[in-house]
């Protein structure tokens, strides 16, 4: 996990990451939550393009925040892999922005536009949206995924578009919704003040919860949660790895030798040769 | 733990460094108009020009990591530091290896205790200083307890994967032709090995010419359109 307070004496930011297919208006509702909280916060982005700046680019001449603050990642044509198993170059990216603009009230990490299968690591971002938009169907809510079943919020994008593409709206919320068991879905348009309010207002409730400590990264996964079949639920069978922020999901991908190296999970305990004087127990005061 | 575990540990291809957003120069190769059957020959070239200096360069890093004393190690590392830079003329490439440093030690420093290299919080303003890739893989090499030849052998290999494994992603080819190559590039890494592991000081660094390496690498830095960082 992110340290949740600083790293090398610089104030952490709230991480939001914006997940979803290309073409879904990731962009746009980045610039969008510029121009609605550039004003009252300290806001930054990291874009990851696959093959271009064109995201970077297009935020910097959207002229919702300083271009300084807008960096690009490359992602060497694996965007999965940059917003979830190496994260790296993502997190310097984050601090980076975090040393040079500091104090830092919330940066986003847009994605590259890749299947629905992409969702961040809890390790890069606190929270993530995923997004769609009703012009990719309406069937796409009840095909699944990780990120639209669990990620924090799920987006809705382009209402305004759906008389066009003959989409039904609050069908395709309804499937959200039921895809998701009740988690936040958006139907947002930029021409739908209320919409816009509803998004605004939830990133300054995730940004107070941050700030009191109690706001859980989780992660959306890329497999569903599960059982196993004699009803065990597999959390409780492995409480002696996993601490109190996974109280109700998580699945068979045991993602928690995080590079961040919180201790949450006790790994200090099991990290192999720990017993060795020149293996470190791993503290996030010691982060580079 | 064994060096020889380490040392497979430190060559995987999955070790999280960030390093899956390089391509090794091969990508600007490529679009500069270099064909792919000409990877084996642009690999050679790496391995007898820049590779060589960033291994003994590695190689460098690791001894001075041994031989000075805790606490007295920085201020050689620095001279090292600077012997590589003079002998990098292109500054896209390096900042691409001051990135790949910076990504490096994020991932050494969270393993082995390398709070001496990683300096003190410097909190909110300028930066730690920023070590390019070559010091810091030599000195987790150290503390790894890799040897000089073991060392050096991971700075060439890692080259040789970097730029096969960027080229299949850029023109895709049977990827078991791409493991031919890197099984054909053996004898020059082995080269490489050899004409590096007697260095004894920063002096004694190679400081080869690859113009056109630098010369692409400062190109595509500027281009609009690519998949790699370098």
């Amino acid at each position: 996990m992110p340290d949740p307070v600083s790293h090398g004496g610089v104030p952490r930011s709230l991480r939001l990451g914006v997940a979803g297919p290309v073409g879904t208006g990731k962009s746009s509702l980045i610039a969008l939550l510029c121009r609605e909280l550039g004003h009252r916060l300290s806001v930054a982005v990291v874009t990851n393009d696959i093959y271009t700046d064109e995201d970077a680019r297009f935020l910097r001449s959207a002229g919702v925040l300083d271009p300084e603050r807008i960096r690009a990642v490359e992602t060497g044509a694996c965007p999965h892999t940059a917003i979830r198993d190496d994260v790296t170059q993502n997190l310097l990216a984050v601090e980076d922005l975090e040393r040079d603009f500091a104090p830092v009230d919330l940066v986003l990490v847009e994605s590259g536009g890749d299947n629905l299968t992409a969702t961040f690591s809890p390790a890069l971002v606190d929270a993530q949206f995923f997004v769609l938009d009703v012009a990719g169907g309406g069937d796409v809510a009840r095909k699944g995924g990780p990120g639209i079943a669990r990620a924090d919020v799920l987006v809705v994008n382009k209402t305004d578009l759906a008389p066009h593409v003959g989409v039904d709206v609050l069908q395709m919320v309804h499937d959200a919704e039921h895809a998701r068991d009740g988690r936040r879905v958006v139907a947002l348009s930029r021409t739908d003040a209320e919409s816009v309010a509803e998004l605004r207002d939830w990133v300054l409730q995730t940004l107070e919860r941050f700030r009191a400590g109690t706001l859980v990264p989780v992660d959306p996964g890329p497999m569903a949660p599960h059982r196993h079949a004699e009803g065990q639920d597999h959390a409780e069978s492995h409480d002696h790895l996993h601490g109190p922020d996974h109280p109700d999901e998580h699945d068979h991908h045991h993602e928690h030798d995080q590079p961040d190296g919180h201790d949450q999970h006790g790994w200090g305990e099991v990290r192999p040769g720990g017993e060795e004087t020149r293996y470190r127990h791993v503290g996030a005061a010691h982060r580079p | 733990m064994s060096a020889a575990y380490l040392s497979l540990l430190l060559a995987d291809g999955r070790l999280p460094t960030g390093a899956h957003t390089q391509s090794g120069g091969v990508e600007p190769a490529l679009h500069a108009g270099m064909s792919l059957a000409e990877v084996p020959h642009y690999l050679r070239v790496r391995l007898r020009t820049v590779t060589e200096t960033e291994a003994g360069t590695a190689v460098l890093a690791r001894a001075t990591w041994l031989a000075a004393e805790p606490g007295h190690r920085t201020a050689p590392l620095a001279v090292l530091d600077q012997a590589w830079r003079a002998r990098t003329p292109s500054d896209a490439l390096r900042d691409a290896a001051d990135l790949l440093g910076r990504s490096y030690l994020r991932m050494a420093a969270a393993v082995w205790d390398l709070d001496e290299l990683v300096g003190p919080a410097a909190g909110p303003g300028p930066a730690r200083r920023v070590w390019c890739r070559a010091v810091v893989v030599g000195v987790t090499a150290a503390v790894a307890g890799l040897s000089t030849v073991e060392t050096a052998r991971l700075v060439a290999f890692e080259d040789v994967q970097t730029v096969l494994a960027a080229a299949l992603k850029l023109v895709p080819f049977d990827p078991s032709h791409g493991v031919a190559w890197a099984a054909a590039a053996e004898p020059e890494v082995e080269r490489l090995v050899a004409s590096v592991a007697g260095l004894t000081a920063p002096d004694e660094l190679p400081a080869h010419s690859a113009p056109l390496i630098e010369q692409w690498g400062q190109l595509h830095r500027e281009t609009e359109r690519r998949l790699f960082r370098a």
